[in-house]
């Protein structure tokens, strides 16, 4: 019981360890340079953090910011939107997106989306995915827990109190755990960024069939196909076509 | 200007021309070189030196009907002796067609010459053969020309063309009123007329023959088609004053006037198209030689004005007949519909200028806005090369203004957050903590699973275990007891099923109460008596009732084993006896 406990503890923080203490100094010579306007030698040092295989949303966001000053719309959109994979709500990256997005030239119109998914998109954003299965697991034991309690209880009031409970915390954790599914179905959407300036969408994955539009630099697309250096993307306003992997970057 | 007075000079016979060089000339001269199959021609073989033996051509196609006629001159001019001798035919022609005057020959110091032989077209049979009229028309027709000059017969498709139209005429005529009949239209040409102010009489040769010309007429052609198009004529009617041998009061030549109507430039051109190889995709046309330039008034402005930024394309070429590249700006930006102009000069060498499109754009939001780089492409038809410039790329920086509420954003995420105060690009974040790029999924791994499901399988081992325990720690009575019951039980069913077999019935039937009285009153078989029985019972408190049928029937199992009463009614008795157990049952 006692080794349950420091393994649930080591659950709740397992990712408060410190990493890289060296990326971290280098991370505000980063920023320093940012700040002195040497944007190009911020750029390297956060790619610098990166290639050490760290990240964080701090990271993507500030190498947006650089790309953008530096007017970079595809980097620009692509980091931002890294940033926001790793904090959805944060509403800073949100509001430097938004001047990213800017500078795309698409204009593409969202298709309309029910309250229902809305508010599921929101309640998902709420959390990231492991900080989701924590909360699932930490339902679970307490459900577990009560149960112990009503079993070894020798007061009917209590037993039933306890007993109503547990079911509850079991119902709540399928909740949990359905709702950590569909963050997890969320978060295999596989987006790209567009980085050619300007490319074509094809109806089939080779350049005899016919060009259905066009895109810009900077546009993010999802990705739902791919076959042999060429995927299959979808717009936000439902349409599909092919594109070549060259002209674009995925961002998982 | 019209009237264009020029000298007349004799046409065939020069008896006082100047000879410089003692080289021998022998040739032939013509009356005219076209005539209608009833008129005459005077055919002429004139030498500068005296020959014998002259032979004439034999005039195929035509009768001799005078000559020939020998004439000589000698002359002295300045000391300097000039001489000629001619032989002198009239033919009238037997036949229409072209025909031709062969060689004569002529032997000279003993040496013989011969002319080249000339041609003479015959038409049908004019109205009035040798009239005055029929004279001038003839003479009009050989000194009058209209010429059409083309700079290039085989372009490429919008390669500027020109095409020039010029009337030679002789000194020997005047040429007045000149208007056009017919105009070409240039079908499948884009075409530009450059007006000519004033017609100036230049002088200039015509198949080797000096003349005075006039240009009448000049053209810039672009084709618009590849392959051979056909350039129409233009015909031009002309009054011509032309000398007569008539001689007015004074020695003056009488001029008569004659209409003419003269056509030229049905010429064919053959357009070759652009090459496909090396095509650029935004190629629009454009041929020539050109510049582009693309320039914005402002590059930093607030979000409520608006800035212009104007394309333009600069050069040599086919201006009027390409559209400029359009200007592609930030979805974000509101660009207006540009304003197009044209400042080119069209002249011989085609159309120079510029041409540029202005836009004006209107920024709403606050924000960076990159202007991606312009891309003109044209085709150098000197070099036969595509050529692609490029723009370079703007950056507009627009410092004051509402934020975008980015519309993008909506749905996913953006209805939620709070966008409105928020009015300014913000700055980087200070302070991190990094983790791993790639980490191992917690979520659905087999660490996940267990960690999940433990509790609940704790839960269920621990009440197992627990469960186990209990049934452990029971006391040998109540277990011996238990084991009575169930025995009792046993036996009470068998006693049930051996009914109506009347000896194992009731043994079975004995055994039951038995054991049933072990179960519930914890005593040995050895303490079976029915005297204990009855007060073990009674210290229990149970209805005597009860107990005189336990008893009653505790004997009746004895009796029927030892006395073999035929009247037993079993039925009854095993009835009594699961009512008895069951009212004893209540009662301990």
């Amino acid at each position: 019981m006692r080794t349950n406990i420091y393994l649930f503890i080591l659950l709740i923080f397992p990712f408060t360890t410190l990493l890289g203490q060296s990326n971290t100094t280098v991370f505000d010579q980063a920023n320093a340079a940012y700040n002195g306007g040497n944007y190009s030698l911020a750029i390297e040092k956060y790619e610098a953090i990166l290639n050490d295989k760290l990240h964080s949303a701090e990271v993507y966001f500030n190498l947006g910011n650089a790309h953008y000053r530096l007017g970079n719309v595809a980097e620009s959109v692509y980091y931002f939107e890294q940033a926001k994979r790793l904090d959805p709500m944060d509403k800073t990256i949100l509001n430097n997106s938004s001047f990213a997005n800017n500078m795309t030239q698409d204009a593409i119109d969202k298709l309309p989306e029910t309250q229902i998914d809305l508010l599921q998109q929101k309640v998902l954003a709420f959390l990231t995915l492991d900080q989701w299965t924590i909360i699932t697991l930490v339902f679970a034991w307490m459900g577990a827990l009560l149960f112990f309690m009503y079993r070894w209880n020798n007061h009917i009031r209590f037993k039933r109190l306890f007993f109503s409970l547990a079911i509850i915390f079991v119902l709540t954790t399928l909740v949990s755990l359905g709702l950590t599914q569909s963050k997890l179905a969320l978060n295999s959407i596989q987006k790209a960024v567009i980085f050619e300036r300007e490319i074509e969408i094809w109806g089939e994955p080779n350049t005899r069939a016919d060009i259905l539009f066009l895109l810009h630099e900077g546009t993010v697309v999802e990705v739902v196909d791919a076959l042999e250096g060429w995927s299959k993307v979808k717009l936000a306003n439902g349409s599909e076509g092919w594109i070549q992997n060259s002209g674009i970057k995925r961002l998982n | 200007m019209k009237q264009l007075i020029l000298f007349f000079s004799v046409i065939c016979f020069s008896f006082f021309s100047v000879e410089v060089a003692a080289q021998v000339r022998f040739e032939t001269k013509l009356s005219k070189n076209r005539l209608g199959l009833n008129e005459r021609l005077r055919v002429s073989f004139e030498m500068n030196q005296n020959g014998d033996n002259f032979i004439p051509p034999n005039f195929d196609g035509f009768s001799v009907i005078g000559g020939p006629n020998q004439s000589v001159s000698n002359s002295y001019v300045n000391g300097v002796r000039s001489f000629s001798k001619t032989y002198t035919y009239f033919l009238t022609p037997n036949r229409k067609g072209k025909l031709t005057i062969g060689q004569a020959s002529i032997q000279i110091d003993g040496e013989v010459y011969k002319t080249s032989p000339k041609q003479v077209e015959v038409t049908e049979a004019v109205n009035n053969p040798n009239s005055p009229q029929a004279r001038a028309t003839a003479i009009a027709d050989e000194n009058l020309h209209l010429v059409a000059e083309i700079s290039k017969t085989n372009p490429y498709l919008n390669e500027a063309v020109t095409v020039i139209y010029k009337l030679y005429f002789s000194s020997e005529i005047s040429v007045s009123n000149v208007n056009e009949v017919e105009m070409p239209k240039y079908s499948d040409f884009w075409s530009h007329l450059i007006p000519i102010p004033k017609l100036e009489i230049k002088r200039g040769e015509y198949k080797g023959e000096a003349y005075n010309y006039v240009t009448w007429r000049k053209a810039v052609l672009y084709p618009q088609k590849a392959g051979k198009l056909t350039l129409e004529p233009l015909t031009l009617n002309v009054s011509v004053d032309v000398p007569t041998n008539r001689r007015d009061f004074f020695g003056n030549r009488v001029y008569q006037k004659t209409p003419k109507i003269i056509t030229a430039g049905r010429r064919s051109i053959n357009v070759r198209s652009l090459p496909e190889s090396g095509k650029p995709a935004n190629f629009d046309g454009a041929v020539g030689t050109f510049d582009l330039n693309v320039k914005f008034n402002k590059t930093a402005l607030k979000s409520s004005e608006s800035f212009q930024a104007t394309v333009k394309v600069s050069g040599r070429g086919n201006l009027k007949l390409f559209s400029l590249p359009k200007l592609k700006a930030p979805s974000s930006l509101e660009v207006y519909e540009p304003e197009h102009m044209e400042r080119i000069k069209t002249n011989l060498l085609g159309m120079q200028g510029s041409i540029e499109d202005t836009y004006t754009i209107v920024p709403q939001y606050q924000g960076n806005y990159p202007i991606p780089p312009l891309t003109f492409s044209y085709f150098d038809p000197v070099k036969e090369t595509y050529v692609s410039l490029n723009s370079k790329e703007a950056l507009i920086d627009v410092f004051e203004g509402p934020v975008a509420n980015n519309p993008s954003l909506q749905g996913n995420l953006a209805k939620q957050v709070p966008l409105i105060n928020e009015n300014y690009f913000d700055f980087i974040k200070l302070e991190t903590s990094l983790i791993p790029l790639e980490k191992e999924a917690f979520y659905r791994s087999s660490r996940f699973w267990m960690l999940l499901c433990s509790p609940y399988l704790l839960y269920f081992i621990i009440a197992f275990l627990k469960r186990r325990n209990e049934n452990k720690t029971i006391d040998p009575v109540t277990a011996r007891q238990k084991y009575a019951n169930r025995l009792a039980k046993k036996y009470l069913s068998s006693a049930k099923k051996a009914l109506g077999e009347k000896e194992r019935f009731y043994d079975a039937l004995e055994r039951a109460l038995h054991n049933y009285l072990k179960a519930k009153l914890s005593i040995e078989t050895s303490e079976f008596s029915k005297e204990r029985i009855v007060g073990l019972l009674q210290e229990k408190n149970s209805q005597a009732s009860n107990i005189s049928a336990f008893v009653s029937i505790l004997e009746k199992c004895e009796a029927a084993r030892y006395a073999p009463s035929s009247n037993v009614t079993m039925q009854e008795d095993f009835d009594l006896a699961v009512q008895t157990i069951a009212a004893l049952d209540r009662e301990i």
